[in-house]
């Protein structure tokens, strides 16, 4: 494959010169020595000891050195080893040691007593870890005993892999329930749905790397400069090492991130599908599309359409909810007819994007001489339509062969640390179980079964999904949840329609249930807790995180978590003890069956330390895409033709001896070799899937790819149609209220906002506004107003000169400040085929106060 | 890019008000919190406020970068450390790519 070598040489240079500045970073950040030999916690002549870690914050995955002296962090400088960021960091990883040393550390469990203190800051007193436990364990079982539909597990896209892993073992298999689900539904649920759809599997096929090669980048409501720093700082690198380089900010409002976009396309909130199907319409009705790619690669399909908003809790079971997955097969010409009212100018009028700009961009897509890359996050994924604007975004890619390719590709960006890692490759959301299957499919059941050693059709059991987090919590708020497990996420901030989860309305199912919270800060959160139990935070214990490139890398411990703080895993296993006490799996005693090989349950200890228990469960885990570990999984592997080493992952020590690994990483002769470039023809030892593509795909098809995970090895471009936003504009309610978050706290700032530096540096929530609106309304910046919508009110301090600059009837708000609160205010209507809520459209009304 | 960030600094030299600048690559230890410092990017003082907007890398580069004959451009900046230069070399006078987001690092405090 000519372009790809091609490609590649040039890539390898930009790696080397980065890695030639990186070293020099290295030198300068006192770790040139350290890196490859810190997993063994080298001590320094400072007396310092050195660790690799990888920052816990946003979904960039940098890679970082951690220094402590004296059972203290000292530093966190940037690690040139880590290939996602080659040195770089942000302001919130560099400050990453201090968010450690608040003031007000959880270093005791508490426990409440009396439930009407709920929603305040008191009510809670000291206990022991005994009694914390036994106390949660004793609901937990109590109510599993009465009726499993009304417990639940909310976790994370922030846990680790291996903690991640045994939760979902223990929720799956252990109790036999799917009520656990992570707060990656309230981000990347539909970037998932998308890529099932499409794809038939999870995941991006291209890495950051691609960052470096493109000519073109295309933002699609994404605002990296803020949400994704260390991309941000390569896409404008990439920039200015190039002036050929151009980049489109398709958007509802300005951000940092359109200061380096040449044309900002602005459109109405909802109606960038109408933008996409017109560059589509566009490309195919000027023969402007890759014939060959598509005649090669693609089939075609329409959906169920009209499908209604998630207003009412009835949605999902209704006929319009039931329906909302289906798809038929259509011919290219059937979907060039639906896809014909697209104008051009048709797109103009719905989205009040000029045409020609549209045809601009459309144009960018056409010419096959430069290599464009798409990027994006919340705007497309927290969205009334977020599955179908995804399905959209490959469309375009897809029709013009532009996929999988170096630097040539459409990249959904990941939120959260593990979110793809943990939240999704390991499966603890409602309808999944590790590595890609799902509770409905019996082959995956059945291969599941075999991987964690359970009587077959044990599993037959969790067939049917849980909750989804809305549902959960819609029915928390309804009274219809006894037992409510949250940890590594702060919903009491964090959760859309807050007005109602918290109780604030008529509804009162927060105060009666039993509310748990794994906690390292006391939140909003940890003020509805019956039970709050201390945990380790970060590198206070060993830990691995999944990034958005596939990259898989291990934080290791380099301090002691504060006072009775413990390991998320330890509280696991204890809880998990004490519910199964007396159950048993087959003839074999329960707790044993599941987690035996790395906890003594008698002990009340590990079997190791905390790298061999990580490497235990790891290998556990791992077997799932080596099926040759486990023979009864091999032959449902191969009976079911499941390509379950599609997505192979490698022994524990090298991911820590290579400062992380991008899956599938291959045996070879010995070696264990990542990949970049997923279902891209060419050299393993390049980064191209060589093996993959050997095994299942097909070589010297158009574009040099093959997709030999989907079905037919066709992925499925699907026309989906604009349809408004759940709520639109009226006299009542005239503004779009879009919330997001900001470059110096992370999510509900439970941790950032603990840094002093990152505090003073953003103190408060402000809301962005129009100055001619402001106008209007008779506000100047500074002051008050009150928003409200159909859900809940807040207030919160108007500005002209704040982060983003929304056009005329566009609001804006971070979501970090619980003492302003603008969840309360957010509706929580969802994607009917991902469930994720859209947090961008809420209408509302601003009154000065 | 070097003659540019040269005629920039010029300019800044003779526009910036020069009380309690800060910089890059190290910890203002009066404004730390009480956690670790090595390694910490200063925030930038409020007399800054738009600054990078309005010039970017280049407007920051005029104080705080290197030329033939100093570190730093203004006597009170923070120098730029050399790992933000291209090839770590200072004597590039030129800021490495991915180091020309300064806010990235450096919030305005």
């Amino acid at each position: 494959m000519d372009l790809t070598r091609r490609t590649f040489v040039k890539t390898t240079a930009v790696a080397l010169a980065s890695a030639a500045a990186a070293g020099t970073m290295a030198t300068m950040a006192g770790c040139a020595d350290g890196a490859a030999k810190a997993s063994s916690a080298p001590t320094t002549p400072a007396g310092t000891t050195r660790t690799v870690g990888v920052c816990r914050f946003c979904g960039c995955g940098c890679g970082v050195i951690v220094e402590a002296k004296d059972g203290r962090l000292v530093s966190v400088t940037g690690d040139p080893e880590n290939g996602s960021s080659r040195g770089l960091n942000c302001v919130k990883g560099y400050y990453l040691a201090s968010a450690l040393y608040g003031d007000d550390r959880l270093t005791t469990p508490l426990i409440r007593d009396d439930k009407a203190t709920k929603g305040t800051p008191d009510g809670l007193r000291e206990a022991t870890w005994d009694e914390a436990l036994d106390l949660v364990a004793s609901k937990l079982r109590e109510t599993w005993k009465a009726d499993k539909s009304r417990l639940a597990f909310w976790g994370s896209g922030q846990q680790p892999i291996v903690e991640g892993y045994c939760q979902a073992k223990f929720w799956k298999a252990g109790l036999l329930s799917n009520n656990i689900d992570p707060n990656a539904r309230l981000c990347m649920a539909s970037a998932v749905v998308g890529f099932m759809n499409i794809f038939q599997t999870d995941e991006p096929a291209g890495c950051y790397a691609d960052i470096d090669e493109a000519d073109v980048f295309v933002t699609w409501g994404a605002n990296m400069a803020e949400a994704h720093p260390m991309l941000y700082s390569r896409l404008t690198a990439r920039k200015l090492a190039d002036e050929r380089v151009r980049h489109y900010d398709v958007t509802t409002l300005r951000t940092r991130t359109s200061a380096s976009a040449d044309k900002v396309l602005a459109f109405k909130p909802g109606a960038d599908i109408a933008i996409a199907n017109a560059i589509a319409c566009y490309l195919v009705e000027n023969d402007l599309y890759d014939k060959a790619f598509v005649a090669d690669h693609l089939q075609f399909k329409q959906g169920t359409e009209n499908i209604g908003n998630a207003f009412e809790d009835g949605y999902d079971a209704s006929e319009q909810g039931q329906s909302v997955d289906a798809v038929t097969s259509i011919t290219f010409e059937e979907y060039a007819a639906r896809l014909a009212p697209y104008t051009l100018e048709y797109a103009e009028e719905v989205s009040g994007v000029p045409a020609d700009d549209i045809r601009e961009l459309a144009e960018v897509f056409a010419d096959k001489s430069r290599k464009v890359l798409s990027l994006w996050t919340m705007g497309v994924n927290q969205h009334n339509r977020g599955t179908w604007m995804n399905h959209c975004i490959y469309n375009i890619h897809l029709l013009t062969g532009r996929y999988a390719l170096p630097g040539d590709g459409a990249f959904s960006l990941t939120g959260q640390p593990s979110a793809c890692g943990t939240a999704r490759e390991v499966g603890t959301f409602c309808h999944r179980l590790p590595a890609d299957l799902v509770v409905a499919q019996e082959p995956h059941r059945r291969y599941t079964e075999a991987v964690w050693n359970l009587p077959e059709g044990y599993l037959d059991a969790i067939a049917k999904p849980g909750f989804h987090t809305v549902k959960i919590f819609r029915e928390l708020s309804k009274g219809n949840i006894d037992f409510l497990w949250s940890a590594h996420n702060n919903w009491a901030v964090s959760l859309p329609n807050l007005t109602r989860f918290l109780g604030r309305g008529d509804k009162k199912g927060v105060i009666d249930a039993f509310i748990c919270v794994s906690e390292v800060y006391p939140t909003l959160s940890t003020q509805y807790a019956d039970v709050v139990l201390p945990a380790a935070m970060w590198v206070e214990r060993e830990g691995q995180f999944g990034n958005g490139e596939r990259r898989t890398a291990v934080f290791e411990k380099a301090v002691d978590p504060p006072g009775q703080a413990q390991w998320d895993l330890w509280m696991l296993m204890e809880i998990a003890k004490r519910v199964l006490a007396g159950e048993k799996i087959g003839d074999e005693d329960a707790f044993e069956a599941l987690f035996g090989a790395w906890y003594d349950a008698e002990a009340g200890e590990f079997r190791g330390d905390q790298r061999e228990v990580s490497r235990a469960i790891w290998e556990e885990y791992r077997t799932f895409s080596n099926p040759w570990l486990n023979d009864r999984a091999a032959a449902i592997n191969e009976s079911a033709a499941l390509k379950m080493e599609a997505k192979q992952l490698a022994p524990y020590d090298l991911y820590i001896d290579n400062h992380g690994l991008t899956w599938p990483v291959r045996e070879v002769d010995g070696e264990w070799l990542p990949t970049l470039w997923r279902f891209c023809d060419g050299d393993q030892a390049d980064g191209f899937d060589q093996y993959g593509v050997e095994q299942y795909g097909e070589h010297d098809k158009a574009g040099g790819v093959s997709f030999y995970k989907s079905a037919g090895k066709r992925p499925s471009v699907v026309f989906r149609p604009w349809e408004p936003p759940a709520e639109v504009p009226d006299e009542e309610y005239p503004f779009y209220l879009c919330t997001g978050r900001l470059l110096e706290h992370w999510h509900t700032g439970s941790m950032t906002r603990r840094v002093a530096e990152l505090d003073r540096a953003l103190p408060e929530a402000l809301l962005d506004m129009n100055p001619a609106d402001c106008e209007r309304l008779g506000v100047s910046d500074g002051d008050r107003v009150r928003v409200r919508s159909r859900y809940g009110s807040c207030d919160i301090k108007v500005s002209t000169a704040g982060r983003t600059a929304p056009p005329e009837g566009i609001v804006f708000a971070p979501f970090f400040a619980e003492e302003t609160l603008i969840n309360l205010v957010v509706q929580d209507v969802y994607c009917p085929l991902s469930k994720e809520p859209d947090y961008k459209k809420t209408t509302v009304s601003i009154e000065k106060i | 890019m070097r003659k540019k960030i040269t005629a920039v600094a010029a300019g800044a030299l003779l526009v910036v008000a020069l009380g309690g600048l800060a910089g890059c690559g190290g910890t203002d230890a009066a404004q730390a919190s009480a956690g670790p410092a090595v390694g910490e990017p200063s925030l930038m003082p409020a007399s800054h406020e738009g600054r990078f907007y309005e010039l970017g890398a280049d407007g920051c580069y005029g104080c705080h970068g290197a030329n033939e004959t100093t570190d730093h451009m203004l006597a009170q900046a923070t120098p730029l450390p050399a790992d933000h230069y291209v090839d770590g070399d200072v004597s590039t006078y030129e800021v490495f790519g991915a180091r020309r987001e300064c806010l990235t690092c450096h919030s305005q405090g």
